[in-house]
């Protein structure tokens, strides 16, 4: 089933919970704003959640109140976007996307709140003119060779335009 | 392995026969009660025959062939596109088919803002599907939807499932995809008995097959037990350490 919003779109496989929203960004660019150089609107960013559990309502955009949940088998992947302006800095140089992930690349370290038996993966870059981070955390390290490949699946059909 | 998969069936088969027949019985009740004029129809007297069963146009009519269960992509009242899985998720799905204006689905969506709710079941999820924006109020959905339930906007639902009125029930199993209960009920209380026994059947049918029973649950002990460390080191909820920039 595909996902559509924002200028990202995702096919989401049956079972899984999906969702696309914006709210404002609490890293804009705060001098532009007060100095009006860029609206408001401008300063907000889209976050992308892709999950094979439910999504709780109110959790953080990294995932925040939902990793909690996971169980074994689980994955979240995150996909968040940070102002226009980044993609001028080193950390979000790369145009490529990072796909496909490698089970070696996650780590329990890498949780945005680490927890036991769960690892993650971060990296950043843009698309489209956009700068982003992708955020991939499995509920158990012992289960990634299993899966991250469906985990890669779901990446393959993400798609980001301007 | 043969025979364990036939009486699975047969046991599936009795319960969506005892579960329409109870469904039935409620149907008549809320035929009564929108007698009195509560309840909003979709159903128009002319798509209604006089040979059917006697149930006022506007009240669900059980059906023993309900539509096959599907995925639901909607918007959510904060404006968001969202997916809800349904269908071979590892746990139950209750979808609560509800409207804003609609007496009787006010008492649904009191009932289901209440902290202290209680699902049948540990493992069901809880669902609300109303229409999508084109047909209700996206400000209404935000006001009524409750804070951790699942609320989603969606037409597309309501014609997948062919919804008839709201309020409206569907239960789905999730990893066989089936529809194991559906209809309509007037109040939360009919409505959990009703669960209760049709989350009870899936179960046992369930152990019965030898599925794994979902490891959410460890989850949410996993989330209990961070909690208290955090609280025990000084971290409350809202506390900044916990929103630092993530690229820090």
């Amino acid at each position: 089933m595909k996902l559509e919003a924002r200028g990202i779109s995702v096919d989401v496989p049956a079972g899984w919970d999906a969702n696309i929203y914006q709210r404002p960004d609490p890293f804009a660019r705060l001098e532009l704003r007060r100095l009006e150089q860029v609206s408001a609107e401008e300063t907000r960013h889209v976050v992308a959640h892709i999950a094979t559990f439910p999504l709780p309502e109110g959790r953080g955009d990294y995932g925040g109140g939902a990793v909690e949940l996971m169980g074994p088998d689980d994955a979240l992947i995150v996909i968040f976007e940070y102002h226009p302006d980044s993609t001028a800095t080193a950390l979000f140089s790369s145009d490529q996307l990072p796909w496909p992930l490698h089970p070696n690349d996650f780590d329990p370290n890498q949780m945005q709140r680490p927890l036991p038996g769960q690892g993650g993966v971060q990296r950043f870059f843009q698309a489209g003119g956009r700068a982003f981070c992708l955020y991939v955390a499995i509920g158990g390290m012992s289960n990634r060779t299993t899966v991250i490949p469906i985990v890669n699946e779901i990446l393959e059909t993400v798609n980001i335009v301007a | 392995m043969q025979a364990l998969l036939i009486l699975q069936s047969a046991v599936l088969v009795v319960v969506v026969i005892l579960v329409a027949g109870l469904l039935k019985s409620h149907a008549e009740i809320l035929r009564k009660l929108h007698d009195l004029g509560l309840g909003e129809t979709d159903i128009t007297p002319s798509e209604t025959s006089a040979t059917e069963l006697r149930v006022a146009a506007g009240i669900a009519e059980p059906r023993l062939d309900p539509n096959p269960a599907a995925d639901i992509t909607g918007m959510k009242a904060d404006g968001s596109a969202a997916v809800v899985g349904i269908v071979g998720a590892d746990h139950p799905t209750l979808l609560a088919f509800l409207s804003t204006s609609c007496s009787s689905c006010h008492r649904f969506w009191e009932a289901f803002a209440d902290p202290n709710l209680k699902l049948p079941h540990p493992d069901l999820r809880l669902v609300i599907v109303t229409k999508g924006p084109e047909a209700e109020s996206e400000s209404e959905v935000r006001r009524l939807g409750p804070p951790g339930v699942a609320t989603v906007m969606s037409s597309d639902a309501y014609e997948a499932y062919g919804v008839p009125v709201s309020p409206f029930f569907v239960m789905v199993d999730g990893p066989t995809g089936r529809t194991i209960g559906e209809g309509a009920s007037a109040t939360w209380g009919q409505l959990q008995s009703l669960l209760r026994q049709a989350v009870a059947d899936a179960t046992s049918a369930s152990k019965r097959s030898g599925r794994p029973a979902s490891n959410r649950a460890k989850g949410r002990e996993r989330s209990r037990d961070a909690d208290e460390v955090l609280i025990a080191a000084g971290i409350e909820p809202g506390d900044p350490a916990l929103f630092g920039r993530p690229d820090k």
